[in-house]
């Protein structure tokens, strides 16, 4: 039981997008999908739902297809940043076809919800500024029974309030009915708790992938005098470094030398999530501009 | 039938129903009451013939026009569907289903408007309806003078036409959805003016006075109609412009199908 990606890649005016990329999404799990403009998350999630396809490489569900295949591509719900719907449909129509070809959509739910952040069913969609496009995208998001919900840019134009407010639902709903939900978005640190997996797409491939605890528990910040840092780091995977008055940082990302003792000089201690995503792609990009 | 194929169809099949409704309001609201007003207005109402305008607004056309320019309407229903997890292949199969159901709501209407209220208003039989310039004129001795065969066969033939309208709308419209805004208008704008200087060519090359190239075209259009060794009219075979129709529509769903299952968002 998962969402198999296998060597996904995608190309398009001889440009690489997506590189060979290999990744399972598991079922009952939410995974945040983070990377810079342009890493290809868009595209990633567009060749999983089939709405366009990948120059090479398969995605299953199941082991069954995802491509051109109404029981698989029916167990999956994209909400994504284009808009898909008619604008001059109103939103009340769009629940309504929406349960029709989902079947057991939580109406009442979606209601609730539209209450919540004081949405006008009666609206036409096009009608609706960009924060409440995406809010109506994300009430039907969290109200379909699909089992793997990919939510790309879920706050995109929403105020701190209703922000808060769709965590909080989407904690609400996962914690009723566990499906596993996949997040794109450039707001990390937002999102930090929520996660329990993550992936991380740089220059096209995956430089990341895994539950938050482990990725987290390999992801150090390792301070004091540069010297010292230095002689400590040396031949480990530094990711990125800092400089603030005498004191330096370096990011490393693994496995600490248990043979090395640490100079009481240096302090040790675990980078967050933001942080880790912004030295690692930072360090490709540093490299790939060398 | 699969549950997403009978929703989804229906989901078409429903809209389009809806779409004709409003088509035949804005039909009867500008070739009927439009003109009312205005002869009501300019004082020349003894000009306006109530039974005159219902009886030449031409329902059967604008079913016509009305089914191939529905069913070119491909990549918003492609966007709603994919959002809906619904597959390139139930969107085509939908597609169809519905353009043929929607063919025969079609023919029904026609049959409806033709025998019910046009042939009462502007001719006393159905027969002198038939020599009147109807499409049917060409056929309508081929087989013999039963009424009942040849009602029957014209409307088969009106389906047919209807259902390679549909498949030729849904053709072009899988075509379109796969161009650039600006490829698309180059299409409209170009496709017109080339198709037309085309039938100017052809006409001009086929009067027997500068060249006999275009002969041949001229013989298949004739041979496909069922014009065999230049038969009267009222003669022609209508079998083979059914088989001829029933080809075309095969051809342009086989069309519909390969550039449907290229269908991609836009981003």
């Amino acid at each position: 039981m998962s969402l198999q990606v296998k060597a996904v890649t995608q190309q398009f005016h001889g440009q690489t997008i997506l590189d060979k990329l290999d990744l399972t999404f598991e079922p009952h799990t939410i995974y945040g999908l983070l990377g810079r403009n342009g890493a290809g998350k868009s595209t990633l999630l567009n060749i999983i739902s089939n709405r366009i396809f990948a120059s090479d490489g398969t995605v299953t569900l199941d082991d069954e297809t995802l491509v051109d295949n109404d029981a698989t591509l029916g167990r999956l719900y994209l909400m994504s940043e284009v808009n898909l719907y008619n604008e001059r449909t109103k939103l009340n129509k769009l629940l309504t076809t929406t349960a029709q070809f989902y079947g057991d959509f939580d109406q009442a739910y979606a209601v609730k919800l539209a209450g919540q952040f004081d949405l006008d069913l009666n609206a036409r969609f096009g009608k609706l500024s960009t924060g409440y496009r995406t809010i109506f995208k994300l009430i039907v998001a969290l109200c379909v029974p699909a089992d793997y919900i990919f939510l790309d840019e879920p706050v995109l134009g929403l105020d701190a309030n209703h922000r808060e407010l769709f965590y909080q639902a989407l904690i609400d709903t996962y914690t009723e009915r566990p499906r596993t939900f996949v997040i794109s978005t450039h707001l990390i640190e937002e999102i930090a708790n929520l996660l329990e997996n993550v992936v991380i797409l740089d220059q096209h491939k995956i430089v990341v992938s895994g539950g938050v605890p482990d990725v987290l528990a390999k992801a150090y910040t390792i301070t004091g005098p540069e010297t010292d840092v230095q002689q400590y780091t040396e031949s480990l995977n530094v990711i990125g470094t800092d400089h603030l008055g005498g004191i330096t940082a370096h990011y490393v990302y693994g496995d600490l030398p248990d043979d090395r003792p640490i100079p009481d000089t240096v302090q040790v201690e675990h980078l967050d999530l933001q942080k880790l995503f912004v030295n690692l792609t930072n360090a490709t990009e540093v490299a790939h501009a060398n | 039938m699969p549950t997403k194929l009978r929703t989804t169809t229906h989901y078409l099949f429903t809209e389009q129903l809806r779409l004709l409704g409003w088509t035949y309001v804005y039909l009867i609201a500008i070739f009927l009451i439009l003109p009312f007003i205005f002869d009501l207005i300019s004082g020349n109402l003894k000009d306006f013939s109530l039974t005159g305008s219902i009886a030449t607004l031409g329902l059967g056309a604008v079913f016509g026009l009305f089914l191939m320019i529905t069913m070119s309407l491909t990549y918003d229903h492609f966007k709603l569907f994919i959002q809906n997890g619904i597959s390139r292949k139930t969107f085509w199969r939908a597609r169809i289903l519905s353009m043929l159901a929607m063919g025969l709501v079609g023919t029904i209407i026609t049959a409806i408007y033709d025998y019910a209220i046009v042939v009462p208003l502007r001719f006393d039989s159905i027969a002198k309806f038939f020599n009147n310039g109807n499409f049917y004129t060409l056929y309508i001795h081929y087989f013999g003078n039963n009424l009942a065969i040849n009602i029957f066969a014209s409307l088969i033939m009106l389906l047919l036409a209807y259902i390679l309208l549909g498949t030729t709308g849904l053709a072009f419209g899988s075509i379109f959805s796969l161009l650039s805004k600006t490829t698309r208008r180059l299409v409209l704008i170009l496709g017109p003016i080339l198709g037309i200087f085309f039938l100017f060519f052809i006409a001009s090359n086929s009067n027997g006075h500068s060249s006999d190239s275009f002969i041949w075209l001229l013989d298949l259009f004739k041979f496909l109609v069922g014009d065999f060794n230049n038969a009267a009219a009222g003669h022609l075979n209508p079998l083979m412009p059914m088989l001829t129709m029933l080809v075309g529509s095969s051809i342009m769903a086989g069309i519909a199908y390969f550039f449907n299952q290229k269908l991609k968002v836009k981003s």
